[in-house]
């Protein structure tokens, strides 16, 4: 699966002239996802019933509806779902964080060089490129989920694998730009050595769409990650991940909704968050 | 009212607070050209776009009519439809200005329906209008890239007479054109105005352009009027130091391409 | 533009030829042995050597990269494990109903998203732009399996306005057969005229590609109210307005067809996308698509056919952006020489 943003970065961004409410909209995305990271920071200290994060079971309280007590309700083995919802948080920025830095780091490297070369070596990062670009990122993470036995990390490697492609195709095309700039050409006429110009003078002009990208593509990674999960590749019992309480609660959804109604809410309101960051950011950079 | 297709007293265009033009009076009278003159930044532009009640985002005061019609105070259907019909633009980029998707035909078809104009009445409008300005009117049939500068340019005021305007809004008409196309252009604007008493607003920095057409001449400088009058007047005894430099500025100058693309907004 | 295009589409081949080798990679690397999950747990050795040879397993890795590439040339996708059938005619049944479904989806993304789209660019900054802007945010932020799953229990199994599961209900075979040309059923039942078919597919449609439009409905809007404020502000559209017509009009009358090649552009791009994400939405439904045929696969260690599927829907993604790439220089002749 691609990022909602992923699909984007080819096409022309629009020049928007100041539009009223734009960065209302920025801070109010930033506001949401600093209350889902704080309440995932402090999940073992807010959660109202912190040991059912992991595998307590109390087969007497199991599918209480919401109340006073469990305000989320409880799961078919009697956990709070309110406190694994919170747990799940961790688990799902976790992921959020670690594909981003790696793929990040991986594409931005690989196209800052792609873009400052240019010739045979930018063809061939470029063509490496399209090839998983063009990899159905939900298939490559099934593939490689089997392979490396379904986990956490495995999610993280097998998303950053068909992940990373889209951020080496923004980089080289910047990179490729700026590589142009004056003061690039006067760094090579006095003799600076290349990597030292690439990644002393190329690479932090070019990071600015990059860093936006990788904001909208929070919600993405969120998405697939959760996605992976409720196909039962990603992370299993009795870790908390959204995706994977409504993968377990899909049965109950008529007669217990609250079991999957709200992780389901979560991951909707932790990608919402990112793109209406993502979206800000990118108006204000655009103008 | 005194005859005049065009009005404008005491205007004031400020923009957050500060004053982009300023324009205490000026009249346009049928078969008569007046030019608007100055650099670019002089809030030339923004003048002719609030004769439209085309200014967005600005505060325009004071008193603007057109053909009688007070533009500040019109409501927004009334506004539309003295647009084109009472008072047409043509723009600088001529190009630009015209949709790209769309043939020119389709352009003048519809913006003759807007304006109540339709069927075989439509057809023979539109291709006297576009014979008026010495074009084949095979061209309605064209896309805009398919045309020359100076045949976007001739179809736009053939709009204009088409929808029966009696005053041509002329934004640096010419100053995308190169010069032989330039005097075609502008030798149709005189010749409507001989023949059929089509009055011009015409904004330019170009003073070669201003004095080979028009009648009065108002010279504005930072959104600010510095000297008005007729234009033989003007050119002969320059009054103020600045109309002194630009007439100055002509000779080095000679039809100038247009080193400012971006005007004022 | 033949020199544009003969390098295109050289470029187009060598990214395919790049999948298939990366294709091939992975399934390597899939535990288990194909031969034992083919000839069954309790076969002889002779059992599977016989297996081991008709694989090809015996051979060195090059060598099967060079037959697997012969082979899938010559139109032989190798036979599925857990069908036992050739995986290109499971792909020939599966890649129609797929098709179908995502099909639908983009119908409805357009029909709604670039109305809605037009309608934001109309009230920019104001509410209803506001609220449309965040309903598309909200439409590409929700995830797929959960809102299945959502309308699948609320409309289906609680209110029972739509069927819970498959492609159409099957007890029709009996009555009115339906003879298949294309494989999309909705579009058999249409061209032969077979009503209660079509009827009762259309009806199984709905909540699926209803869920798999969210998010082509989401861009589109928000591609569309962005192309069109791009094209309101340039030099065009304040000549429409100076020629009397107002903002609806300029937006709706002019600025929408140049507006249109950008929004057309991601349809393509979104199309591939959506179909695997369909794959969430047809594991959830029942529906015989790719993903059902992919979920199996998978389950079963199948890797000839998810081989099968990978390059199918990587050959779909090269395709759409070739197909985008061709559209754009046909609109804009400067891209031909880059």
């Amino acid at each position: 699966m691609t990022a909602p943003g992923g699909i984007m970065p080819g096409l022309r961004r629009t020049p928007l002239r100041r539009v009223a409410g734009i960065d209302r909209l920025a801070v109010a995305g930033g506001a949401l996802l600093a209350v889902i990271v704080l309440a995932a920071l402090l999940a073992p200290w807010i959660a109202p019933y912190p040991e059912d994060g992991g595998s307590a079971t109390h087969a007497l309280e199991a599918l209480l509806p919401p109340s006073g007590a469990h305000w989320f309700g409880t799961d078919q083995v009697g956990r709070d779902v309110l406190s694994r919802v919170l747990f799940g948080a961790r688990t799902s920025l976790l992921i959020a964080v670690a594909v981003l830095v790696i793929s990040g780091v991986a594409g931005v490297v690989l196209g800052v060089v792609a873009g400052y070369a240019g010739g045979w070596l930018r063809d061939v990062i470029m063509r490496v490129t399209d090839v998983f670009l063009a990899f159905p990122a939900l298939l490559l993470s099934l593939a490689l989920a089997v392979v490396l036995q379904p986990s956490v990390t495995t999610v993280i490697v097998a998303i950053a694998i068909t992940w990373w492609p889209w951020y080496a195709r923004l980089t080289a095309s910047v990179a490729a730009s700026v590589s142009t700039r004056g003061f690039v050409d006067a760094a090579r006429c006095l003799g600076v050595p290349a990597p030292v110009i690439v990644f002393r003078h190329v690479l932090p002009n070019s990071l600015t769409p990059v860093l936006v990208q990788l904001s909208l593509d929070g919600g993405g990674v969120i998405l697939t990650a959760a996605a992976l999960s409720y196909l039962g590749l990603g992370a299993h019992e009795p870790t908390a991940e959204w995706g994977l309480m409504v993968q377990q609660g899909q049965s109950l959804f008529t007669t217990d909704w609250w079991v999957v109604t709200l992780p389901g809410l979560a991951i909707l309101l932790t990608a919402f968050a990112f793109n209406v960051l993502g979206e800000g950011l990118r108006v204000r950079l655009a103008r | 009212m005194n005859g005049s297709l065009i009005e404008i007293r005491d205007l004031t265009v400020r923009v957050g607070g500060r004053v982009i033009a300023s324009l205490p009076e000026l009249d346009v009278r049928p078969g008569e050209c007046v030019a608007i003159v100055g650099e670019s930044g002089s809030g030339k532009t923004t003048t002719l776009l609030a004769t439209l009640g085309l200014v967005h985002g600005a505060e325009v005061t004071g008193r603007i009519t057109v053909g009688g019609v007070d533009v500040l105070s019109a409501g927004p259907a009334v506004l539309r439809s003295i647009r084109g019909s009472r008072a047409a633009l043509v723009m600088q980029s001529p190009q630009a200005a015209l949709n790209p998707t769309m043939r020119l035909g389709t352009l003048m078809r519809r913006s003759l329906a807007r304006h109540g104009v339709k069927g075989a009445a439509a057809r023979s409008r539109a291709e006297e209008a576009v014979t008026a300005v010495l074009l084949d009117p095979a061209i309605l049939r064209r896309y805009p890239h398919q045309v020359s500068g100076g045949q976007a340019q001739r179809f736009a005021i053939a709009l204009a007479i088409a929808l029966g305007a009696e005053v041509v809004l002329a934004d640096e008409p010419t100053s995308a054109l190169d010069v032989t196309v330039q005097a075609e252009v502008v030798g149709v604007l005189r010749r409507l105005r001989d023949e059929r008493g089509l009055a011009v607003l015409l904004v330019s920095h170009d003073l070669a352009l201003v004095s080979t057409i028009a009648d009065r001449v108002v010279v504005m400088r930072d959104g600010a009027v510095v000297e008005s009058g007729l234009a033989t007047e003007v050119f002969a005894r320059p009054g103020d130091p600045y109309t002194r430099e630009l007439i100055a500025a002509v000779p080095r100058l000679p039809g100038e391409p247009d080193e400012l693309s971006e005007e004022e907004r | 533009m033949t020199r544009y295009l003969t390098r295109r589409l050289g470029q187009a081949a060598l990214v395919v030829a790049g999948v298939v080798t990366l294709t091939f990679v992975v399934m390597r690397l899939v535990p288990g042995d194909p031969a034992v999950a083919y000839a069954g747990p309790r076969a002889s050795p002779q059992e599977l050597a016989a297996a081991r040879r008709q694989f090809g397993l015996d051979d060195s890795l090059p060598v099967q990269l060079w037959n697997y590439v012969r082979d899938l040339a010559g139109g032989d996708w190798g036979v599925s494990l857990h069908t036992r059938q050739p995986v290109r005619d499971d792909l020939f049944q599966a890649f129609p109903a797929s098709l179908e479904l995502v099909g639908a989806a983009l119908l409805i993304a357009v029909a709604a998203g670039i109305p809605l789209g037009i309608a934001a660019a109309r009230y920019k900054g104001r509410l209803p732009d506001l609220s449309i802007r965040l309903s598309s945010m909200l439409a590409v932020s929700v995830p797929v399996f959960w809102l299945a799953l959502a309308l699948q229990t609320v409309f289906a199994s609680g209110l029972g306005w739509f069927p819970v599961a498959g492609e159409y209900d099957t007890s029709l075979d009996g009555t009115s057969p339906l003879h298949v040309y294309t494989n999309i059923t909705a579009v058999d039942a249409l061209f032969t005229g077979n009503w209660p078919i079509l009827a009762s597919t259309l009806s199984h449609m709905v909540l699926p590609a209803l869920v798999i439009a969210a998010y082509p409905v989401g861009v589109v809007a928000q591609m569309t109210r962005a192309a069109l404020i791009e094209e309101s502000v340039r030099d065009h559209a304040r000549l429409e307005r100076a020629l009397g017509f107002g903002e609806t009009a300029v937006l709706t009358r002019f600025a929408l067809r140049p507006a249109l090649n950008p929004v057309l552009s991601l349809i393509a791009l979104v199309f591939a996308y959506s179909i695997v994400n369909g794959f969430l939405v047809e594991a959830v439904f029942n529906w015989p698509g790719l993903g059902r045929y992919a979920a199996d696969s998978i389950r079963s260690l199948d890797t000839p056919a998810i081989a099968g599927v990978t390059l199918l829907v990587a050959i779909l993604y090269v395709a759409a952006n070739l197909v985008v790439d061709l559209l754009q220089s046909v609109i804009d002749p400067r891209v031909r020489t880059r």
